[in-house]
């Protein structure tokens, strides 16, 4: 019996050091040390195929599979348990996402003026619809859609707003389309642009799925006055619609939420473990962009300076805001498309539970639907789809997220808003303080679990070195300055300076302080200086802030910066 | 026992260096581009080592392995054509294929029907089906109906009927409310015709009058205990068959909507019949039938229902005739007394009560949870509160289509689990 049960404990601890091992193994990938703002993921590679995806994957796999892996992850847990949870793999020495083919940093790094900001990805103006000949429809579906070719041959997606919501889908596309593109992602050039279905041809072996019997046939003129009769209209009976560009290059289907594409040699990173990806979820919360399941989500294999290479775009943010066809549902944002706790809570309550799926939309005008701050909660805000990827999120990555979203100002969004070309000046109104009000939440509901500590700088002083920071909750109005603390401490070789606490957001470092730290290290060897924020009751994890002399002795530069 | 496992360890720790460098090098080799920029450095040195040989290891790859094909066609393959396909309700005549069962404890099978809506041009309704379940139940059935002018009603119809059916191992635990768990099976095959008339009075009433046929014989079942070799005929009556005349009448009242919600109205169903042999046998029985079931919507929006029903089926036999032990009636089924075995409790009279809550979870997703009462006795006055056998579980419907709700229960008595999946529930 004693025999049997030493066994068992030895085969339960060989199966923890084997998995612990693999752990460890499968996630020590190594990390670039130095401060990279481009990593150059766009060699030339060979023309990947294209990928397919569908409910499968972002259901059965992304939701059930993937989540009970996670859930079964032993590794996982342990550095849960142990406050380290897994942080992003492409993130450069002072915390920031370098350019990639994922991602360029525009205006949270590179400050975008008011007409970069109205212009978005687009290239040209507003696509010239007349004599448009259409290439492809789908009549089905709450609002029809169709292909069309402009007079110069240029295809564009073509989106009509709902007969009852005119403006509602196309206004939170072209907004949302422009503030993920300042904010740095990949998207498709988005116009507000007007159709008149007089104008409109019909290309020649364009057909459509009869809704009677189920089978393809010839899209007729009848058809076309019927999908346009579902349609919003304008006084002179042109449509509004949205355009969106045809996006260069050759579609090779989505990108997976998890993994990586076995085919691009140029991808490494997991694309759970891309920062950007991750942090799309607070993002994507600020602007109610609900619909981010994997098929929303385009590799274009394109050619840029004689290299093909796949660049990764997001698509169809047409149920963002209080957009959707119709104003979004009340649940979308609140609960999954499956929820599994809600639907666990409406079992055991006996119905009596309220899931948010049961309540209904507080619709505050056609164009605007149901966008607003009513139980807005950032951390618990989910997408349609659970993700591996959102759900990888740590709290450094949402703080990156915060300082992305904090980049846009009051002006920013009233630009970007005046884009939407709304009917009405109160719809702006609203929109531009609703987007404020609930950048506000979100910011504040992520950089209250960091430090919020952000532009250090170093330099030279009378007494030293003064290291400065800007503390984001206090310069937004975020948390009360009388409220909040800063204890830092000076770490070199061998050497711990005694913690010490101040007030303002400038630490200065004499000389007897940086003579220890430095002593016993060599001449490149960087100073750390450890910074806690305290708010009330809250005390952050430490911010790693480390700098050294250049050779010459003339410069103090920032060489790194760590919160994992 | 040590010695293996540090073997295996070291086996471990030997390969999966190796693995991973091999992991690496497995990537598709890049072609070199002809610009490059000054400084091509990536964040990173390469793919995480052993990433996907962990994922590829993980036991619920496998599983998604298994799931995927049918998961793939049901999204976009045959099984979606199949979800997809529009009945061609337009069509006179032709074949249906489909699935479905052949009453209590039968399983599910493939059923194909032949139909002709307008027989020789005059509006005649014949039906074939045709159905074999995985349990080797058979129904084979013909269905006429003929179209009789009758302007004040909504339908009226002569209908003629002729069926083979095979049940090929129903349970039989004897007879009584108190008989022992001890299952013996038996089974049945019936050749039957009938003749009658309908007449559907409006949306909601519906009555009729028929005489039926009915030869069944008792077999030996297709497996388990016989129930020929362990009762004997005295006891049970009709052990190796009997034919039977009948002639009956019934009204139905029909007020029940399904679509999407977890139903509303009610059916109500009575049905007498006078059933004697024809062959000079010892049966001849009065049968009263009523069965109702009715939904209380407890929210204006339907999501919560209290939905009950109850059945109370007598047999009347003059004098010292009898009634056989096939066509009593039973509790213990999904529509009777779940919990329990099928066919769990027979006898002359059966009573059978549900109460069921049941809650919207989910769009698409109902719960309910029940309790369910039954007895049976040799005649209604028997009864009493004492001799009820409770079963009660839980039951989740799913509504794949808004018509088409799909039912699973889960049972529990004081002597079985049992679980029950019905499609197109009526309750």
């Amino acid at each position: 019996m004693k025999n049997q049960l030493m066994q068992v404990r030895r085969k339960v601890a060989l199966i923890i050091a084997v998995t612990m091992l693999v752990g460890v193994i499968s996630f020590a990938q190594t990390r670039h040390s130095e401060v990279l703002w481009l990593d150059f993921d766009m060699k030339n590679i060979p023309e990947p195929k294209e990928r397919q995806s569908g409910a499968y994957d972002y259901f059965f796999k992304g939701q059930l599979l993937e989540g009970a892996k996670r859930s079964l992850d032993v590794p996982r847990w342990l550095r849960l348990a142990t406050g380290h949870p897994k942080q992003a793999s492409n993130v450069n020495a002072l915390d920031e996402v370098p350019d990639s083919s994922w991602y360029t940093n525009r205006h949270h790094i590179r400050h975008m003026d008011a007409a970069a900001l109205q212009r978005g990805p687009n290239t040209g103006n507003p696509p010239d619809f007349t004599g448009a000949v259409i290439t492809r429809a789908k009549t089905s579906g709450v609002t029809p859609g169709m292909m069309v070719n402009d007079a110069t041959g240029q295809a564009y997606l073509i989106k009509f707003d709902n007969f009852n919501y005119p403006n509602l889908q196309s206004g939170a596309e072209v907004i949302s389309t422009k503030i993920l593109y300042a904010a740095g992602y990949n998207v498709p050039e988005n116009y507000v642009a007007y159709i008149d279905p007089k104008h409109l041809k019909i290309g020649n072996k364009v057909e459509i799925r009869d809704p009677k019997t189920g089978k393809q046939r010839p899209l007729t003129q009848d058809d076309l006055d019927q999908m346009l009769w579902r349609v919003a209209r304008l006084p002179d009976g042109r449509c509004r619609v949205l355009a969106s560009k045809m996006l260069k290059g050759k579609p090779k289907g989505p990108f997976a939420q998890i993994g990586f594409r076995n085919d691009d040699p140029n991808d490494l990173i997991p694309h759970e473990d891309r920062r950007e990806l991750r942090a799309l979820r607070v993002i994507a919360s600020w602007i109610n962009d609900w619909d981010l399941k994997e098929v929303q989500s385009l590799d274009m294999y394109v050619e840029e300076n004689g290299r093909k290479f796949l660049r990764h775009y997001l698509l169809d943010f047409g149920s963002s805001l209080g957009a959707d066809a119709e104003p979004t549902d009340y649940y979308h944002g609140r609960e999954y498309g499956f929820d599994v706790h809600s639907v666990t809570k409406e079992i055991f309550s006996f119905g009596l539970y309220e899931s948010a799926n049961e309540k209904r939309a507080r619709i505050i005008s056609p164009e605007i639907g149901n966008f607003t701050n009513d139980d807005f909660d950032p951390g618990d805000w989910k997408p349609t789809y659970p993700s591996i990827m959102f759900d990888s999120l740590t709290d450094v990555d949402a703080f990156w997220a915060a300082r992305v979203i904090l980049s846009f100002t009051k002006e920013d969004l009233q630009n970007i808003i005046q884009t939407a070309e709304y009917s009405d000046p109160m719809t702006n109104e609203y929109m531009l303080r609703t987007l404020w009000e609930r950048r506000q939440i979100v910011t504040h509901h992520w950089l209250s679990k960091t430090d919020a500590l952000s532009d250090f700088s170093v330099r030279p002083s009378g007494q030293g070195v003064a290291l400065t920071f800007r503390d984001l909750m206090v310069q937004h109005a975020l948390a009360l300055i009388d409220f909040t603390e800063y204890t830092y401490q000076v770490k070199g070789k061998d050497y711990k300076s005694p913690k010490m606490t101040i007030n303002s957001r400038e630490i200065t470092i004499d000389r007897e302080t940086l003579g220890a730290a430095t002593e016993n290290g060599s001449a490149d060897t960087p100073v750390e200086v450890s910074i806690w924020t305290h708010r009330r009751n809250f005390t952050s994890e430490p911010v790693k802030v480390y700098f050294n002399w250049s050779s010459d002795l003339q410069q103090l530069t920032i060489r790194r910066i760590d919160r994992s | 026992m040590p010695l293996r496992s540090g073997f295996i360890l070291l086996t471990v720790l030997t390969l999966a260096p190796v693995y991973a460098l091999w992991a690496q090098e497995s990537l598709p080799s890049a072609v070199e581009p002809s610009v490059e920029p000054v400084q091509p450095e990536r964040i990173v040195e390469g793919r995480p080592p052993l990433y996907s040989f962990k994922r590829n290891l993980h036991p619920l790859t496998w599983v998604e392995l298994a799931f995927k094909p049918a998961f793939h066609s049901a999204e976009s393959g045959w099984i979606h054509k199949m979800l997809e396909r529009k009945p061609d309700t337009d069509k006179e005549s032709g074949i249906r294929f489909g699935a479905g069962g052949v009453g209590v404890g039968s399983g599910f099978g493939p059923s194909v029907t032949f139909f002709n809506k307008n027989l020789l041009g005059r509006g005649i309704d014949v039906e074939v089906p045709l159905t074999y379940t995985y349990k080797q139940y058979q129904l084979f059935e013909f269905n006429g109906s003929i179209p009789l002018p009758y302007r004040k009603l909504d339908k009226f119809s002569f209908d003629l009927g002729a069926a083979y059916m095979s049940r090929a191992q129903d349970d039989f635990f004897g007879i009584g409310n108190n008989t022992p768990e001890d299952e013996t099976k038996f089974r049945t095959v019936t050749r039957q015709a009938s003749a009658g008339f309908t007449a559907k009075w409006n949306e909601r009433w519906t009555s009729g009058f028929g005489v039926t046929y009915r030869s069944v014989g008792v077999t030996e079942p297709t497996s388990g205990v016989s129930t020929q070799d362990q009762f004997n005929a005295a006891s049970v009556p009709g052990l190796f068959g009997a034919t039977l005349g009948s002639a009956g009448f019934f009204v139905t009242r029909d007020t029940e909507k399904r679509e999407n919600y977890a139903f509303k109205g009610g059916l109500d169903d009575f049905r007498i019949s006078f059933n004697r042999s024809v062959d000079g046998g010892d049966f001849e029985y009065w049968r009263y039938h009523f069965y109702s079931q009715h939904f209380f919507w407890l929210t204006d929006d339907g999501r919560k229902v209290l939905a009950a029903r109850g059945l109370v089926e007598t047999n009347i036999t003059p004098g010292n005739d009898l009634i056989p032990f096939f066509d009593m009636p039973f509790v213990g089924s999904d529509d009777t007394l779940r919990g329990f075995d099928n066919f769990r409790f027979r006898d002359k009279s059966a009573l059978a009560l549900s109460l069921e809550y049941r809650y919207r979870i989910w769009p698409r997703l109902d719960w309910g949870v029940f309790i369910d009462q039954g007895q049976v006795a040799l005649q209604l006055g028997d009864m009493g509160l004492d001799n009820f056998h409770t079963g009660y579980g839980v039951r989740l419907f799913v509504w794949p289509k808004p018509d088409l709700p799909i039912s699973i229960d889960l049972g529990r008595s004081s002597e079985s689990w049992r679980l029950y999946i019905n499609f197109n529930t009526r309750f």
